[in-house]
């Protein structure tokens, strides 16, 4: 082989890998120049003085540049100063709250309560036939009127432990018709002792007063007045979040108590990624005429709670359901004042059997649900027939039977994100159908309801809503004719 | 010859390159828990549980506190990489979360680092340029991509 040409074959190996060696480190060393931070002055401040005199102003210039050395001396002073304190004054104010927390010896970054709530205020109409019983039940002239104003009290004392109050300020009891065969009228319009200026005065519902204790996640003590764990919208029922104007029949009707007063059990499970199992187990006064305060008897309602809920990245699915077993008792008293002795009568006393069941599928900006309730009353003491929403002894007499009570309802809704010239805005029609058994012994307490309407909402804190209901009896013997209804709301969360 | 050596060596240049190049961004946000949290990693959708605190704990950590940013930018990030949430899907996420459950949103720091290295039980997170080691526990690498 040609010694020479080996050589050569050799050298342009040896320099090709030369030159592959160096070429690396020189482009990564040009990359590196091509992100070097542009060194041109950004504030008036780097810009250096030009240097270029005239002889004739040399003198003056020369004193004149030492005052500007002095004064921009003293500039540059000053503005090292002022940025070191506000960097001592950021870092002053961090290192409070971090003292803050740790004297009070918590993780916990959360203030100790947090006050906030949601109201609504709407405008509506009902159409129903003059000759209509209802006429004389429903309010039938145009009205503005304040449906919630709901105020949430979330104390936090520990990582643990919480209080949670939730109160409802209400206009109630005034203007409330509490007989209609004589027909009285709440007023609780008084003049002020000191001004006589009339003032009407409302109450307070407590909705909620509860204590949690949650060391974990899969075990949670909840005591006090409690939303029972049912259905979608019972926990989730403010007026933002509630699709409709209204919250469901089976809510309104109380097909389950809506609040209990005990002691519930609680917590979660995450078998894998984005799915949760929920469980719950309430001991409770159950439901009875003082039940929010005292049981009248013994029996303690037991109820267990089971929810399932799986996300993925456009959709999620959830089912749950809800059994409840209650006994309820209402009593009167009568003293016997030369005994000085009470008797207790029994006037009323049922079992009570229920099941609820729930299920809520979201897809993209889809939502379906729907919720059915069911349950059996079983009388010990039966009470005289009432007369359906007047709550008058029915004159025909007779006592009540057992019934069967059944609720349900399903709804559709999509949300429509538009980008407008005043930011996001949510437009969200739905539809809902409902249907109601209060009684099945009792066909005037049969009703289907459809719903629709459309949500608007400019912002995350308000809802503005429009919708129409039509209301009708398909088993009443006294009401023929159908009642429509049209509502707006503006509601708010703050 | 001599072509094809040279033009080997070229190709073999841009081979090496991309393959020798960083695949790790500034911009990659890495979350960060306190010493007193025992976990060494979590998943992405637990990361989401707690922020949105739909837990509290992962595995076998104890009780976990997440902590926000207060900058705009790492916040901003933070939220659609790992809620994938808009601003106003995150408030009224927690409108609605407050009146079901009373849970209100996580705190915010400036120096999530300082935060996470202070209080016990802390979760955060900062971008990859912000962090320092030795200082907090890296439990998951999100890329800026």
């Amino acid at each position: 082989m040609n010694r020479l040409w080996v050589l050569k074959k050799n050298n342009a190996f040896v320099f090709s890998t030369i030159l592959l060696l160096l070429g690396l480190p020189a482009i990564a060393w040009g990359s590196a120049q091509d992100a070097a931070p542009d060194t041109t002055p950004a504030t008036i401040e780097e810009v250096e003085v030009p240097a270029t005199k005239t002889a004739e102003k040399e003198s003056s210039e020369t004193e004149s540049n030492e005052a500007d050395t002095v004064s921009r001396e003293e500039f540059d002073t000053l503005k090292a100063e002022l940025t070191e304190l506000r960097n001592r004054m950021d870092t002053a104010e961090e290192e409070a709250e971090f003292e803050a927390l740790e004297a009070a010896g918590i993780g916990e970054f959360e203030p100790s309560l947090n006050i906030y709530g949601f109201t609504t205020v709407d405008f509506y109409k009902v159409f129903v036939t003059e000759d209509s019983p209802l006429a004389g039940l429903m309010h039938d002239r145009s009205s503005f009127g304040i449906q919630d104003l709901n105020i949430y009290f979330a104390g936090q004392m520990t990582d643990t432990m919480r209080v949670l109050t939730e109160l409802e300020f209400t206009f109630m009891p005034h203007g409330s018709e509490t007989d209609l065969l004589t027909y009285t009228r709440i007023d609780n319009t008084y003049g002020d002792l000191y001004t006589n200026e009339k003032k009407t005065l409302g109450g307070v519902h407590i909705v909620r007063a509860q204590y949690d204790w949650k060391p974990v996640d899969y075990f949670n003590v909840t005591v006090g007045r409690f939303l029972t764990p049912f259905g979608i919208w019972n926990n989730d029922h403010g007026s933002t979040v509630v699709i409709p104007h209204r919250l469901p029949f089976l809510m309104i009707r109380g097909t389950i108590p809506l609040a209990q007063t005990g002691l519930m059990i609680s917590g979660r499970f995450f078998p894998a990624d984005s799915t949760y199992i929920d469980y719950g187990f309430t001991v409770t006064n159950g439901r009875g005429p003082t039940s929010e305060i005292y049981d009248l008897n013994e029996h303690k309602a037991l109820g267990a709670r089971l929810r399932f809920e799986k996300e993925w990245e456009n959709a999620s699915l959830a089912l749950g359901a809800y059994g409840f077993w209650s006994k309820m008792t209402d009593i009167v008293k009568t003293l016997d004042i030369e005994a000085l002795e009470f008797e207790k009568e029994v006037v009323e006393e049922f079992w009570e059997y229920d099941i609820a069941t729930d299920l809520l599928f979201k897809f993209w900006g889809g939502r379906i649900q729907a919720e059915y309730v069911r349950g059996l009353i079983q009388f010990e003491k039966r009470p005289p027939v009432l007369i359906p929403e007047v709550n008058i002894i029915d004159p025909s007499g007779g006592l009540r039977p057992d019934y069967v009570k059944w609720d349900m309802y399903v709804l559709g809704a999509w949300d429509f994100n538009l980008d407008t010239k005043h930011g996001d805005v949510v437009l969200t029609p739905f539809i809902e159908y409902e249907h109601s058994v209060m009684d099945d012994t009792n066909p005037d307490l049969e009703v289907g309801v459809i719903t629709y309407g459309i949500n608007l909402s400019p912002n995350p804190f308000v809802v503005v809503k429009l919708a129409g209901a039509h209301i009708y009896f398909p088993s009443s013997i006294s009401v023929d004719d159908p009642v429509n209804t049209i509502n707006t709301q503006l509601c708010v969360a703050f | 010859m001599r072509k094809t050596i040279l033009t080997l060596a070229l190709i073999s240049a841009f081979w090496i390159l991309p393959a020798t190049a960083s695949a790790e961004s500034p911009n990659d946000i890495l979350v960060i828990v306190n010493s007193s949290v025992k976990v060494k990693a979590i998943s992405l959708s637990e990361l989401k549980d707690l922020f949105l605190k739909k837990r509290t704990s992962v595995g076998t950590s104890g009780k976990v506190t997440p902590v926000h940013a207060k900058s705009p930018e790492l916040r901003g990030d933070f939220r659609k990489l790992v809620l994938g949430m808009s601003p106003d899907e995150e408030k009224k996420y927690w409108n609605d979360r407050k009146i079901q459950t009373g849970d209100s949103e996580p705190v915010s720091f400036s120096d999530t680092l300082r935060a996470t290295y202070k209080l016990r039980g802390a979760i955060s997170y900062v971008y990859r340029s912000d962090f320092k080691e030795g200082v907090a526990k890296v439990v998951l690498e999100i890329s800026a991509e």
